[in-house]
């Protein structure tokens, strides 16, 4: 204990000196800090500067990092990528509504889009010069106010081949006692694929109240509610459900990491086709650059990107254009009857159709 | 009803191996009013903490009353013992007012709400606070809380009366003022009290018996007349207060009992001096000591007089001379470097006067050469009830950084 | 040895020894130079208390009152037709939003209550007694308040379900089902959450809380539960406050509600506000309806807190407080009390931690046993991964940074003397604890994207700017009120004695208080660091195009295809995260001097 005394007097001069030093490190650390944030997000900051009007897309793409780096090399259009969840994207676009900060919104589904056109924050009458195929053609709307460019399906059933023997062969055997509580599916409110899932529901059934009826019998039947695709696919694989109704891309890109899954689709299924919109409020230049944008999309060097770019989940879409293969993973579509939901009908019923849905289904 | 207290044989060792107390006995007659005095470090917290109950005792045994309540085995909880006790730092709780700090006091009796807070107040009025029952600690002055603490630890009316230096918080003029309060209190209440201070002004002034400690042992025990005149060791003797020593000789051959005469070594000019032998010279066994002996003096037996007067043992110049009101308090430097305090003069002395120095055979005591390990030097840190107790089994840590914020808090 | 020792007469006075020394009144300044100098301070002070108001106002209040008007007013930010409705307000009352709202109340009230009964023991048996172990009691509430609030929920899930963890090690019950999966299990994992922060409150507050109290009561007769009864009480101040931020912080969370209480169909209202900005289109004005309604909740435990303290005082006396003895327990306590404690950790720690291997080891996510690394391999291909790691990385220290600064400013407002003002600021901060990020990234935008800052060239949305101005104001007020206490620890002379010692300003802060508040400042910047390196509802609103930060990156892998690999990568960023809690702490070790870890530490021996 003296010892220790005695030493701490020893190094008095010394610890003030070190302790200088350690000021000076805290110092050069905090700056060096702030320099590092400053440098990482150069791009952001710099952008406001450059002369050239950078392009900003927000998407929800699993290829869009692919495609904004392929569309910048073929171009030299500087272009910014806003990626994230559809929900944050349209959240953001909506705050911003009288400010927009966005070129072009690349996300699945329409309904968004349709309600987007009807408050005039798109561009209308635009269709880039291409091939279409007859997907395309079907969900191509009328007033050029979104571009399709590409399409899955809602909702594909996945199941594991382990688990399950003979799965469901149509949506009415689902009500079947065989399945309670082994049914799961997203929630609107957090997964954008699903309110088209739930509106092509109630399309087919014959309108808004049949369809709720189906859900609640679904429900009655110990439906299972997940928030997204991962987590619904996740309690598949965990065996707490033993039928999943999810988007087609996410069941089978499932099938990389689980070799038993298998993907049936029941008749019809619902066209989920995402889509490139541009902002009206923005600069002619951007425009001009957006559409250069979704033209290349859909050119044959976009589509391979988009093929390519996210090969165990987007990627797994069908094209829209002619002369474009869907990747081989993917089944034939011709013997399943798909269907489109108009999005001008069902886009403004999702709101009230939502709330429904959590306070009747979720809940 | 006062108690009688039996202190046997008492040891503390704190884990680490401090040896706080080592085997103090003693014996506290009901009603008497007892002053434990000692340095840092001498132990004289743990002791009172001990008796509270708060510490375990190693080993002996504690009487209070008729009950055993600590020996090896036993240990009574402090609140059985039926005790009250006045804390250094007064230990009020601050979320209750004054009075029900007071009333808590009677919880023990099964008093009822409405009564205990009757009695409150009427322990209050009698420190002169009821005015103030409603308040909270902070709201009180410093006195006015110690006031609150005694009240808390009278209203109880128990057999023994514990109190850790409650003045030493207090700025010098309270402390007076608190100290004839408590005094009469106390002696009111006519509890058995033990009361333990670093101040021998304090402990003369209160108490029936001194107890004075050193490094957990009790090296003497008697009335404050008995300490003063007849101190046990040289510990004893400079703690109770002195001008000065100085290094002497016996003049002349023979036992060394009773009376001797003494000469100072290295003092030109100075006369021999009439001295008591006290206890250490080793003058019991009647013979000549071997090394040099030591003379320690009380400020009462200097006597100032003319530098060339035949009376002067002692000669010198004044250093210092201050003013006390009624009367002057002289420093004088003898010559080889000596030098005496505390020097009482009827009328101012300038600085640099040659004075001669008269003394007193009564307040003049012989002793040997000082034992090992003066009072004072001490390592603070040997009080180990102040640092909660050292962790086991390995060297304390906190020293550097605590002793250093101890140091600040007094200064505070 | 010699006799010349200095010795003092008897009628001078005391014997020599450490005494009480006269007081000396603070040094004056007397010469005009130090006047003039000393107003200018004041004048400097005053301009830095403004300061701080002012970035209180712009960075928390006016985003988060725009959002929150727009409960009334949606027309205001062109968010409906209405300049001024209540069906908004309505909604809260009836329906799911009812529920919802009722249930988070009472969730969060009864989670609160729960910190602190779990939080107050073990504060007192690591502090107060000779517990083994109790040296890692500290690091162990970190680690539970550094996660992720999804974490433990998603742990749980896995246990419990159907075929979940449990069920396949033959432990599984329908009734523990039942249990975890609904009101139970919601208040289980939130009220584990409040625990470290009933801990952390009740710990500081315990160091000042000397031993002398507890002998007192005992030597006036009180019984060792009797004391500790007359003693707990002191320690009112910081329960409440535990109290309000354990209520506050869980009112507000996203995690649980979004994972635990959403799968067992029990609604929360931090759900329904997500949900509402969830949907398209998004209802801001519901969502801010129940924003409102969170706020307004914190009146309640702050209105409890102030009657509860009303008219009393807790200041601890003694400036010269005896510290406290550690209790001895005997072998069967030290069992009883360890395994208590390692108890907690195990439900507090484990279940996350089954959550995330179960998620991330196991491909098919526990459904078989065998353990795989393909999704921490799989972290590696992504192509730009560590840009986001990176770039959150710089996020955080750079956050941290600046609210520690902040936060310590406004706790020492907070902390000087009571005014109508630093009540309302005290209120306004713990408010806008409650309120879940997205409110403040919405409210972000509105404010800080209206057209004409646009126009007259202050155009921040969607720069890192503000992305970096939410992520201070939302951690601001945790981070203040976590400092409030240490911060009033420091006595003003501190600074005093080290400025009349000829320190300059800043050195005289740098030696007489940093040293005093360095701990809790250290552990302050780590636990917002940790916030922000993970955080999502601020990041996905307000990041700049082009640099995602980590948690969007994560998020985008759990909620669409790839939830393994996202789980993997969020356990790596949590990894990454108590990695520099370590490395952070270990610096402070080595170089902060040894005084300064001393006098911040609380646990001692």
């Amino acid at each position: 204990m003296q010892l220790r005394r005695n030493r701490m007097v020893a190094a008095g001069p010394r610890s003030a000196r070190s302790r200088g030093v350690r000021v000076a490190l805290a110092g050069v650390t905090c700056g060096a800090l702030v320099a590092a944030g400053v440098a990482a997000s150069g791009p952001a900051l710099a952008a406001r500067k450059i002369s050239s009007v950078p392009l900003i897309v927000y998407s929800a793409q699993g290829y869009d990092q692919a495609m904004v780096k392929a569309f910048q090399n073929a171009t030299g259009i500087l272009t910014e990528l806003d990626t994230n969840s559809t929900g944050p994207l349209l959240a953001q676009i909506q705050a911003s509504k009288d400010n927009p900060h966005w070129g072009l919104l690349w996300v699945d589904g329409q309904t968004a889009f349709a309600e987007l056109d009807d408050e005039h924050m798109l561009v209308r009458g635009f269709e880039p010069k291409v091939d279409w195929n007859g997907l395309g053609k079907e969900v191509l709307p009328a007033d050029g106010s979104f571009v399709p460019t590409g399409i899955t399906l809602m909702a594909a059933v996945a199941y594991t081949s382990k688990v399950v023997k003979d799965p469901p062969t149509s949506w009415s055997t689902l009500l079947s006692s065989k399945w309670k509580g082994d049914i799961g599916m997203n929630t609107p409110t957090q997964s954008g694929p699903t309110y088209p899932f739930i509106a092509g529901m109630m399309n087919y059934l014959g309108g808004v109240t049949k369809g709720k009826q189906f859900f609640e019998k679904l429900k009655a039947n110990g439906l299972i509610i997940h928030t997204t695709n991962g987590p619904t696919l996740a309690a598949l694989a965990s065996g707490q459900i033993k039928l999943a109704l999810v988007q087609s891309s996410a069941a089978i890109g499932a099938r990389k990491t689980d070799p038993n899954l298998r993907v049936k689709y029941l008749s019809p299924l619902t066209m989920l086709p995402s889509n490139i919109g541009i902002d009206s409020k923005v600069t002619k230049t951007e425009i001009a650059e957006a559409k250069q944008f979704a033209e290349f999309v859909l050119s044959k060097t976009g589509q391979t990107v988009m093929k390519a770019g996210d090969p165990t989940g987007d990627s797994l879409y069908y094209p829209v254009v002619e002369g474009v293969s869907a990747r081989p993973e993917l089944p034939s579509l011709s013997s399943i009857k798909v269907q489109h939901t108009d999005p001008y009908t069902w886009g403004p019923r999702e709101a009230s159709v939502n709330a429904w849905f959590v306070s009747n289904i979720t809940k | 009803m006062a108690e009688r207290l039996v202190v046997e044989h008492v040891s503390k060792v704190y884990p680490g191996g401090n040896h706080a107390l080592r085997g103090p006995t003693f014996t506290v007659d009901p009603g008497t009013f007892m002053v434990l005095l000692g340095p840092s470090g001498s132990g004289k917290t743990t002791l009172l903490r001990t008796i509270a109950g708060i510490e375990r005792l190693t080993s002996g045994r504690l009487v209070i009353g008729d009950v055993v309540v600590a020996d090896g085995r036993v240990h009574l909880p402090p609140e059985r013992r039926d005790l009250a006790m006045v804390f250094q730092d007064y230990a009020l709780w601050p979320h209750l007012s004054a009075q029900d700090n007071v009333a808590f006091a009677l919880k023990r009796h099964r008093v009822g709400r409405h009564d205990a807070r009757r009695h409150a107040m009427g322990m209050l009025d009698r420190v002169g606070l009821s005015h103030l029952a409603d308040r909270f600690p902070v709201q009180l002055s410093g006195g006015e809380q110690q006031r609150v603490a005694l009240a808390r630890a009278l209203v109880g009316d128990t057999g023994l009366l514990l109190c850790d230096e409650p003045l030493s918080n207090l700025d010098a003029d309270l402390r007076e003022r608190m100290r004839v309060e408590i005094s009469s209190l106390v002696r009111e209440a006519g509890a058995t009290t033990i009361y333990i201070t670093h101040d021998q002004l304090e402990a003369f002034a209160l108490a029936d018996q001194v107890g004075v400690l050193q490094d957990g042992v009790l090296v003497q025990l008697g009335t404050p007349e008995d300490i003063y005149a007849t101190p046990a060791t040289l510990f004893v003797a400079r703690f109770t207060g002195l001008a000065g020593e100085l290094e002497v000789t016996v003049v002349g051959e023979g036992k060394i009992t009773g009376h001797v005469s003494v000469q100072p070594v290295g003092i030109d000019g100075a006369r021999p001096i009439e001295a008591r032998v006290g206890e250490g010279t080793g003058a019991g066994a009647g013979a000549a000591p071997d090394g040099p002996l030591l003379l320690a003096i009380r400020p009462t037996a200097v006597r100032l007089c003319a530098a060339e007067s035949e009376a002067a043992n002692l000669v010198g110049s004044v250093t210092d001379t201050a003013f006390r009101g009624r009367h002057y308090e002289l420093v004088v430097d003898l010559a080889g470097g000596r030098r005496l305090t505390g020097v009482l003069s009827e009328r101012r002395v300038p600085r640099g006067t040659p004075v001669g120095i008269e003394l007193d055979a009564a307040g003049c005591i012989l002793f040997a050469e000082p034992e090992p390990g003066p009072p004072g030097a001490a390592p603070e840190d040997a009080e180990p009830g102040r640092r909660g107790g050292a962790p086991a089994g390995g060297a304390p840590q906190a020293n550097g950084a605590a002793s250093a914020t101890r140091g600040t808090e007094r200064i505070q | 040895m010699t006799v010349t020792r200095p010795v003092t007469g008897l009628p001078a006075g005391a014997p020599a020894g450490p005494e009480v020394a006269p007081v000396h009144p603070p040094p004056r300044p007397v010469r005009g130079r130090h006047r003039v100098s000393a107003s200018r301070l004041a004048g400097a002070a005053r301009a830095v208390r403004f300061g701080l108001w002012g970035l209180v106002a712009l960075c928390i209040l006016a985003p988060c009152a725009c959002f929150l008007v727009l409960s009334v007013s949606p027309r205001l930010f062109d968010q409906g037709p209405q300049w001024f409705t209540l069906t908004y307000l309505k909604t809260i009352f009836t329906g799911t939003t009812g529920v919802a709202v009722l249930n988070s109340l009472w969730v969060s009230a009864s989670a609160a209550a729960m910190g602190i009964a779990i939080g107050l023991p073990i504060a007192w048996l690591a502090n107060r007694t000779t517990m083994p172990g109790r040296r890692f009691v500290s690091i162990g509430m970190w680690l539970v308040l550094l996660l992720p609030s999804w974490l433990p929920g998603i742990g749980w899930e896995r246990l419990v379900v159907k075929d979940g963890v449990l069920t396949r090690f033959g432990l599984g019950s329908t009734f523990v089902t039942h249990a975890i999966m609904g009101p139970f299990g919601v208040v289980l994992l939130m009220g584990l959450r409040c625990v470290p922060f009933a801990y952390l409150t009740i710990t500081a507050s315990l160091a000042g809380l000397g031993q002398e109290f507890e002998d007192a009561a005992r030597v006036h007769g009180a019984s060792r539960a009797g004391a500790l009864r007359l003693v707990l009480p002191i320690l009112a101040p910081a329960i409440w406050s535990a109290l309000a931020i354990g209520f506050a912080e869980s009112i507000s969370t996203f995690g649980v509600a979004y994972t635990l209480a959403y799968q067992s169909h029990f609604s929360l209202a931090t759900y329904q506000l997500y949900a509402a900005i969830g949907n398209f289109p998004a209802s801001f004005p519901a969502a801010a309806a129940i924003g409102l309604v969170l706020v307004v909740s914190v009146a309640l435990p702050l209105t409890m807190q102030a009657r509860a303290l009303r008219g009393r005082s807790y200041a601890v006396l003694s400036a010269r407080t005896r510290q406290a003895v550690r209790r001895q327990l005997t072998t069967k306590g030290a069992i009883l009390a360890s395994g208590c404690v390692a108890l907690f950790y195990v439900i507090a720690l484990g279940a996350p931690a089954v959550g995330a291997v179960t998620g991330s080891l196991l491909t098919d996510f526990g459904a078989s046993d065998h353990i795989t690394f393909v999704n921490y391999s799989g972290v590696f291909h992504i192509p730009g991964v560590s840009g986001p790691i990176v770039r959150s990385l710089v996020y955080g220290c750079v956050t941290a940074s600046v609210t520690v600064i902040a936060g310590f400013m406004v706790a020492r407002l907070l902390s000087r003397r009571r005014t109508r003002a630093t009540a309302l600021l005290d209120f306004l901060l713990l408010a806008t604890v409650a309120l879940p990020g997205v409110v403040f990234a919405a409210g972000y935008i509105f404010a800080y994207n209206l057209p004409f800052l646009s126009r007259i060239g202050i155009d921040i949305y969607q720069t890192v700017w503000l992305l970096l101005i939410g992520y201070i104001a939302s951690s601001l007020p945790t981070n203040a009120r976590v400092l409030v206490g240490p911060v009033s620890q420091v006595q003003p002379s501190l600074h005093d004695a080290a400025r009349a010692h000829g320190a300059g300003a800043l050195r005289a802060w740098l030696s007489g208080v940093l040293p005093a508040v360095s701990r809790p400042v250290v552990m302050a910047w780590l636990f917002t660091f940790c916030g922000i390196f993970l955080e999502l509802p601020i990041s996905q609103l307000l990041y700049a195009p082009g640099s995602p930060p980590l948690s969007v990156a994560i998020n985008l892998n759990i909620a669409g295809y790839h939830f393994g690999l996202g789980l993997a990568q969020a356990v790596m960023s949590v990894g990454i995260a108590l990695a520099l809690v370590c490395i952070v702490l270990t610096l402070y070790r080595l170089l902060a001097p040894k005084g300064w870890r001393r006098i911040g530490s609380t646990v001692r021996g």
